[in-house]
């Protein structure tokens, strides 16, 4: 029993973590067919960002120190990934954009050097955040920390909002009207590159806020940024490549089945989503929950 | 005679759309057969079925009396039907010459082969649509006309018995359009049969023997260019579609 | 434009590219081996191991234009299966580093089977996938492996010399790239280029192209399985850090990408540019990383046709203009 409620808290926990990682890079795909590769440096991005901002007389951070309280650094390192990810899109990805094979070199690239730059300012040792908030409560002898709660809803709080963005604003209706017509949305007058600069903001926004709560739980190093890019990439497949909603239904499988396989089979953990990954894309390549590309 | 493609009772959807619908129509050897209709009417479809791109959901395609519905392209080229694409398709890296001569490759991985004799008939190709002087440019350099006569190049290239012409005037000027429907005219007479797909009629009237139209993927008449073009449902059809030029 | 010129050029009857493999061979083999030092030799090993991988992702990628992101699952297999066979069945490593190649082969047609089915994104993950599920079952291994999991000690070398090891490796380079240079420039190279650039026109063309890439896959795995068997004998140790890692699939594509892909003496160039590098560069941690990355983004955004096909360019270029010319 107590497992049982285990699995489900902790599963829902770091699902929803993983929509977050797994939504901006499927919005990225959604909007301009580029495959992001760089997604998983945002996620490491944000928490550092944080990490740095919220030390102070760290002799291990090779950077000078602000010392800002935690609410700060964690707003200083969503602000920072979301001007970041659309520099990073408006100076190497626009002009190689129509070549995706350059794209994916390109990104790649990227997150390798921003691993590296992580590695020389912080060393290559994990950091964590300090959690937002001390202390638990138990139900059902199930211990949950106050911070995973925080976490949950933040990120329940995040998903929601951009649930509302995408359907209710101008420019959230532009971005689905992108995703699935570019043609399309340029004939009816929809300004594709600023509406692009916008979803890699968003995105990166979404990244950082994810990074930060994985660091603060499970602790983050500079070259763990390939986790939650396999991560989100084989979400996004599972989904539909581009499909927000196929997105976070297929966050949902994979966290909890990742969490599951943790609780009761822990030597299998990650093999068993990735098995399970690849069978769907050998059978299923436009996804589990995405529909046939129309010609 | 004996007819060369015969298309039964095909059908194709996209989710809840109907592209081709209860298509039927048959192309005798020899001929040079119109295929039109309004703009998305399903030709292209149609196109892509009898080359393999699509799988037909019902009905049949017989070529040279073989049911060739759901093989793969390379099978239904190799036995002798080749296309032309609407926007062109070349391979940007190679050179025009070099372009003709993948049609001209065979699958088998130790076939002998001559590779004299491949480029040269790969040449030969080249000239016979009037890219002789082009033929170590690489296709970005050929102006929108010469990358039209190297789709046809290319489509020649794989010796076929059948041409699937896809549009094969758009954006050609007037002078342009009289020397391909020359290049056209010409097929029938080394024993190829000829498919054109456009929507535009006008430029057909004289080039083609018989003329095919579809409208919402079925077909709505079939005859002499002349007559289909009195007939008052294909009018209808274009002045509800916008018009026939 | 240049560049098809220049690759069709022949002296003496023979392919510019054979030529370059002669006088990398003269090299290689009698001129190095005097004037290096055992520590060079030691990295020029590494760095023929590095050029075949290099070469193998390429003539998948550079020339069919699958990119594949996963290239350490053909290495790994390799070098696993050219390790099991030599520890366990006391095979020779002369014929295990050959069956290894053979076992990546197979490997290659595993994932092509399912990747003809897929393109771009699909692929890059499935491949990169294959890789990632290689490595976690090779950490389940646990057959008399001392310390680290999944890791096999005590692999029987091809000799104990540095001197021997780097002619075979050298050999088994040169051989490698005498077989690609061959099949790229073959009508298999043709049909691959034609695939990477419109593969929906080269099935018009008549092509069978599922076939074709499923032979690319074949014939990249089987060099890649061959770079990593050889691997695993000249370390002696096969483990899924060295074999499986992502990192091994990077630089096979920073290789490629770096000397110029699609042209197979490229990479080599590249490989021998990385593994040189990032030897020499040691001391200074990782900055030589950093360095590297940055240059390849470089060289992808100002020389996208890679350095080493710039440079031979610029040569033919030269020699025309200083040469050709008057003679004309």
């Amino acid at each position: 029993m107590t497992a049982l409620l285990d699995v489900l808290v902790f599963g829902f926990l770091i699902s929803s973590l993983y929509a977050l990682a797994a939504v901006g890079f499927t919005m990225i795909f959604g909007v301009a067919g580029v495959l992001n590769l760089s997604h998983g440096a945002f996620v490491m991005l944000g928490a550092y960002i944080a990490i740095w901002a919220q030390a102070l007389n760290d002799p291990t951070i090779h950077l000078p120190q602000l010392g800002l309280n935690l609410p700060a650094a964690f707003l200083l390192a969503i602000l920072g990934v979301a001007v970041i990810a659309p520099l990073i899109y408006r100076v190497f990805v626009r002009p190689v954009q129509d070549r995706p094979i350059i794209v994916f070199l390109v990104t790649l690239l990227l997150a390798i050097l921003f691993e590296q730059v992580a590695i020389l300012i912080f060393s290559v040792n994990p950091r964590a955040l300090p959690a937002m908030v001390g202390s638990s409560f138990s139900i059902l002898g199930t211990q949950i920390e106050y911070n995973r709660l925080l976490a949950s809803v933040i990120a329940l709080v995040a998903i929601g909002a951009l649930w509302l963005f995408v359907h209710r604003t101008k420019t959230g209706k532009a971005i689905l009207a992108l995703s699935m017509d570019r043609k399309g949305a340029a004939l009816v007058g929809i300004n594709a590159e600023r509406i692009q600069l916008i979803v890699w903001a968003v995105s990166g926004a979404l990244a950082a806020i994810a990074g930060l709560f994985m660091a603060s739980f499970m602790g983050m190093s500079p070259l763990e940024e390939r986790v939650p890019l396999v991560i989100s990439f084989s979400i996004v497949v599972l989904g539909g490549l581009g499909s927000i909603p196929g997105s976070l239904w297929a966050a949902y499988i994979i966290g909890y089945a990742e969490t599951i396989v943790a609780q009761f089979a822990p030597e299998a953990r990650g093999l068993a989503a990735l098995i399970f990954l690849f069978i769907i894309l050998a059978l299923r390549p436009q996804g589990l929950l995405g529909r046939k590309v129309a010609h | 005679m004996k007819p060369i493609l015969e298309l039964d009772r095909l059908r194709k959807s996209f989710g809840g759309l109907c592209a081709v619908n209860n298509l039927s129509f048959s192309v005798q050897a020899g001929e040079i057969l119109g295929f039109i209709g309004p703009n998305g009417a399903g030709k292209t479809t149609a196109f892509n079925l009898i080359m393999g791109v699509y799988r037909p959901d019902a009905g049949r395609i017989l070529f040279k009396g073989r049911d060739i519905s759901g093989w793969p392209t390379y099978k239904i080229v190799n036995l002798g039907i080749a296309r032309t694409f609407q926007i062109a398709r070349p391979f940007h890296h190679k050179t025009v010459v070099k372009n003709v001569e993948i049609s001209t490759i065979e699958n088998a991985l130790f076939a002998r082969e001559n590779r004299a004799a491949r480029w040269e008939a790969s040449c030969l190709c080249c000239d016979r649509v009037g890219l002789a002087d082009d033929v170590d440019k690489l296709p970005g350099a050929l102006p929108h006309a010469g990358l039209r006569r190297l789709e046809v190049a290319k489509a020649l290239g794989t010796e076929p018995d059948l041409v699937l012409f896809d549009e094969p005037f758009a954006g050609l000027s007037i002078a342009e359009v009289e020397e391909m429907s020359e290049l056209i005219r010409k097929l029938p007479g080394e024993g190829r049969t000829v498919v054109i797909v456009d929507h535009n009629m006008r430029g057909l009237m004289r080039l083609v023997d018989r003329v095919v139209v579809i409208h919402f993927g079925e077909k709505l008449a079939e005859g002499a260019p002349e007559a289909v073009a009195q007939n008052p449902l294909v009018q209808e059809a274009y002045l509800a579609g916008g018009g026939m030029a | 434009m240049y560049l098809r010129r220049l690759y069709r050029k022949r002296w003496l009857g023979i392919p510019g590219d054979y030529w370059l493999l002669i006088g990398l061979a003269l090299v290689l083999l009698l001129i190095v081996p005097r004037l290096a030092t055992p520590n060079l030799l030691t990295i020029l090993i590494l760095a023929n191991i590095w050029a075949m991988l290099a070469m193998s992702w390429d003539i998948l990628s550079g020339y069919t234009g699958q990119i594949s992101f996963g290239h350490s699952f053909f290495f790994g297999i390799g070098g696993y299966t050219s390790g099991l066979l030599a520890l366990y069945l006391k095979l020779s490593p002369w014929l295990t580093i050959w069956l290894g190649g053979l076992a990546a082969a197979i490997g290659g047609l595993l994932i092509a089977l399912p990747a003809l089915r897929l393109r771009g994104p699909y692929l890059a993950l499935i491949t990169l996938l294959a890789a990632l599920v290689a490595d976690r079952v090779a950490r389940f291994l646990r057959i008399e492996t001392a310390g680290a999991e999944g890791a096999l000690y005590g692999i029987p070398p091809l000799s104990f010399s540095w001197t021997d090891n780097y002619y075979y490796s050298t050999g088994l380079m040169l051989l490698v790239a005498l077989f690609l240079i061959t099949v790229a420039r073959s009508k298999m190279g043709e049909v691959f280029e034609a695939i990477r650039d419109d593969e929906e026109a080269a099935g018009a063309a008549g092509l069978n192209t599922a076939k074709f890439k499923i032979l690319a896959f074949a014939i990249s795995g089987f060099v890649a399985g061959l770079s990593g068997a050889f691997l695993a004998h000249y370390m002696m140790i096969v483990s899924p850090r060295q074999h499986f890692d992502l990192d091994l699939s990077v630089e096979a594509i920073i290789a490629a990408v770096l000397g110029g892909m699609g042209t197979i003496t490229g990479p080599i160039a590249g490989g021998y540019f990385l593994v040189l590098i990032r030897e020499y560069l040691r001391p200074f941690g990782v900055w030589r990383v950093f360095a590297l990355t940055v240059l390849t983004l470089l060289v992808l955004f100002f020389l996208p046709r890679g350095f080493w096909t710039e440079l031979r360019i610029r040569l033919a270029q030269l020699w025309t203009k200083s040469f050709a010319g008057k003679r004309a």
